[in-house]
């Protein structure tokens, strides 16, 4: 029962996190119309901005959120003017290429200014907190990732569907031109969900850096999962992104405790196989 | 639908390391003119950059100890210019890039050996990819001198004629873990019967778990749990709490740098200090150590070479020294292990007196080589049919206080073993 409580604990506390990733790359690919595939490797500039704060400043990462939020919501700006605004003009194939490329560029340009080496912050304030809960542990750093990112995420999702602004990103993500008709500028607000789809990922990369390892490829094993967890949820779908999160997490960590490790992603993606046969628009996505 | 089929394309390339950004090789120079050119492949980018660029260099340094007159270094090739059997011609390292893929192993192999016109091969730490790319050279007809690979199959399930492997396989270290764990019983009083094994799930891991298995009911330990895991994941929880729920007195451990930290980090967090008898690999690189910092400590690791274990032999110290000036970080493990597969192989083709593949071959079957020819705590290199080197040994080292001790064989140690390890936030 122990064991249990602990998986669906564990499950619980990445799902947060992966929903706040996948909710970036949901908001851009719902209001913009295209995948970032360079998603993983936002997230790794983040944690790397993260990173130096501390090693370079001392600045703890739970303090330099606000830093690597603005550090990737400007690098998600500045791919949206420089390359992706061009490439929206060209085809598919041509859109899929330009974030590909960048997410090459990303891994590439992280190698040759800080080394392949694997890099990690010692003794953040939360690096030795542990509860332990009817033996159960919760890890500081990760009980503060899954807070922070549903504190995060709730506030994307109160921005979007409450605010003036956010409610023009919704309506330029339902119909571009209806929007644009009614003198909301698609173009400022395609900047708008780089730059959200940016902040998002940064504060997941300033919230993981105290438990994770920092290096070129860091951004794989999140950027990975969280495309799926978009496609699970419905592609553009907030709700569905955090949904699909905790479903990923939590068959992760019990079928990675109760059956074989070595198959642990195998169930994640017999449910994807499932939702796409079954529900082709995801859990909570409109057709 | 096109988009969605696109998507899947581009996602299925990112799983697969060959579509991954590839590094830029540095090309060989002009062949000939009395240059013998050898090849070696690395994994120079993603995750094992850090470990493919030391072993390389391992490898560079090899070079420059036959190119460079170095009369006082009491190894093989040291004294005069290049190689004497061949009008001193100097040797030269072609390097590429295998992105920790089997198939672009295999595929960079190729391209050194026609194109650049390498005469033997060397490389390429990951095993899965030595496996391969040996395989292509066992094809075109040459010599392939592996250092760093220690998966058993690579020699014992294979009967290639042009494969040498020069350190010690994962059979001789679960051998060594298994003396030690006999020692530390009868001699320490230690408690150690029932095992567990944790393992990445490609040729090194699962090898290393099939032989330590095999090794430790020889010995009469029981293995409780074999736990694989993937490589390039975010998270290791699962794995780690079925070792702290099955709590054995000793967990044998096989992983890459980025699992080793994760690994390491999830254990911390899940309040359970394992007793970790690690297969070098993650556990040998720098980067780890730097990256969990003083958690990393008591770590017990197999290891083929540490400078601890060869302090009275002079040249492995001068060697040690010239690699921390010229490169800036310590020699490790894995370039030590490389730098002796090179030496090896400039010391054959020195004595095949020829750059024909099979005198090469015929010579590295000759080779006698003894304990002081060598930087190794070793009793020396002998091929035996196989291709495994005979003489190759372990010795068993933890991490104490910012630094590997050798603390077996016991008799040699330079440190007392500690065991158990204590908690986390006691280190």
């Amino acid at each position: 029962m122990e064991v249990f409580a602990q998986t669906i604990v564990s499950g619980l506390l990445l799902g947060a996190v992966l929903g706040l990733i996948a909710v970036g790359l949901t908001l851009i690919f719902g209001v913009v119309d295209i995948v970032n595939f360079a998603h993983g490797e936002f997230l790794m500039v983040g944690m790397y901005i993260a990173f130096f704060a501390w090693r370079l400043w001392g600045v703890d990462p739970l303090f330099s959120i606000p830093l690597a939020a603005l550090g990737v919501g400007i690098l998600g700006v500045i791919s949206y003017l420089t390359f992706v605004r061009h490439a929206m003009r060209g085809t598919l194939l041509s859109q899929i290429f330009v974030t590909f490329g960048l997410l090459i560029f990303l891994r590439g340009l992280a190698q040759a200014l800080f080394s392949s080496n694997f890099r990690g912050v010692q003794g953040s304030i939360l690096g030795d907190v542990s509860l332990s809960v009817g033996g159960v542990s919760v890890p500081g750093p990760q009980l503060a990732a899954a807070v922070g990112s549903l504190i995060a995420t709730s506030a994307i999702g109160w921005f979007v569907w409450r605010t003036r602004m956010g409610k023009a990103l919704m309506a330029t993500s339902q119909d571009r031109e209806a929007a644009a008709m009614l003198g909301i500028n698609p173009h400022r607000m395609f900047a708008l969900a780089w730059f959200i789809g940016g902040i998002a990922t940064g504060v997941a990369a300033a919230l993981i850096v105290s438990y994770q390892p920092v290096h070129p490829n860091s951004g794989i094993a999140y950027g990975l999962p969280a495309f799926m967890i978009v496609a699970l949820g419905g592609f553009g779908s907030i709700g569905g992104a955090l949904a699909a999160a905790f479903l990923v997490g939590l068959i992760e960590n019990i079928a990675g405790f109760y059956l074989p490790t070595e198959y642990k992603e195998l169930w994640i993606f017999v449910l994807f196989l499932i939702v796409v046969i079954a529900r082709p628009q995801g859990l909570l996505g409109r057709r | 639908m096109r988009r969605i089929v696109s998507i899947v394309a581009v996602l299925g390339c990112l799983m697969v390391p060959a579509c991954a950004p590839g590094g830029e090789e540095p090309g060989g120079t002009e062949g000939g003119g009395g240059t013998v050119k050898i090849g070696a492949v690395f994994p120079l980018t993603g995750a094992s950059a850090a470990t493919g660029k030391k072993t390389l260099e391992g490898v560079k340094l090899a070079a420059e100890i036959v190119n460079e007159n170095l009369p006082d270094t009491d190894l093989p090739l040291a004294e005069g210019e290049g190689l004497p059997n061949l009008d001193g011609a100097t040797v030269e390292v072609v390097s590429a890039d295998h992105e920790e893929d089997p198939e672009k192993g295999a595929a960079e192999t190729e391209r050194l050996i026609t194109s650049e016109n390498v005469v033997a091969m060397t490389g390429a730490y990951f095993s899965s990819v030595t496996l391969t790319a040996s395989e292509r050279a066992e094809r075109l007809g040459v010599p392939f001198v592996n250092g760093s690979s220690s998966s058993p199959g690579l020699t014992e399930e294979r009967d290639l004629d042009f494969f040498f492997r020069t350190g010690p396989s994962d059979r001789t270290f679960a051998e060594t873990f298994f003396d030690f764990l006999d020692d530390l019983n009868e001699q320490k009083a230690g408690k150690v019967n029932d095992v567990a094994i944790l393992h990445e799930n490609t040729e090194y891991g699962t090898d290393a778990a099939a032989v330590t298995e095999e090794v430790a009911n020889e010995r009469g330990y029981e293995v409780v749990a074999t736990i694989p895991h993937g490589n390039g994941v975010a998270d290791v929880t699962p794995e780690a709490s079925k070792v702290k729920s099955i709590d054995a007195d000793a967990v044998f451990q096989a992983s890459y740098t980025p699992e080793a930290i994760l690994f390491t980090k999830t254990f911390q967090q899940l309040n359970y200090a394992p007793n970790i008898l690690a297969y070098g690999a993650g556990f040998s690189d720098a980067a780890y150590f730097e990256a969990v910092g003083d958690l990393g400590n008591y770590t017990i690791s197999r290891a083929a070479w540490a400078l601890d274990a060869v302090k009275d032999r002079p040249a492995a110290v001068e060697v040690a020294n010239m690699f921390r000036d010229r490169y800036g970080d310590e020699m490790d493990e894995n370039s030590a292990r490389d730098f002796t597969a090179a030496l090896t192989l400039f010391q054959a083709i020195n004595e095949a007196g020829s750059t024909e593949p099979e005198a090469i071959r015929d010579a590295l079957e000759g080779l006698e080589a003894g304990a002081d020819e060598t930087i190794m705590p070793w009793d020396g290199i002998t091929f035996d049919d196989s291709g495994q080197n005979e003489l190759a040994r372990g010795v068993i080292l933890q991490y104490l206080d910012g630094g590997y001790k050798l603390i077996w064989p016991f008799d040699k140690a330079t440190a007392e073993v500690k065991v158990p390890v204590p908690p986390y936030d006691r280190r």
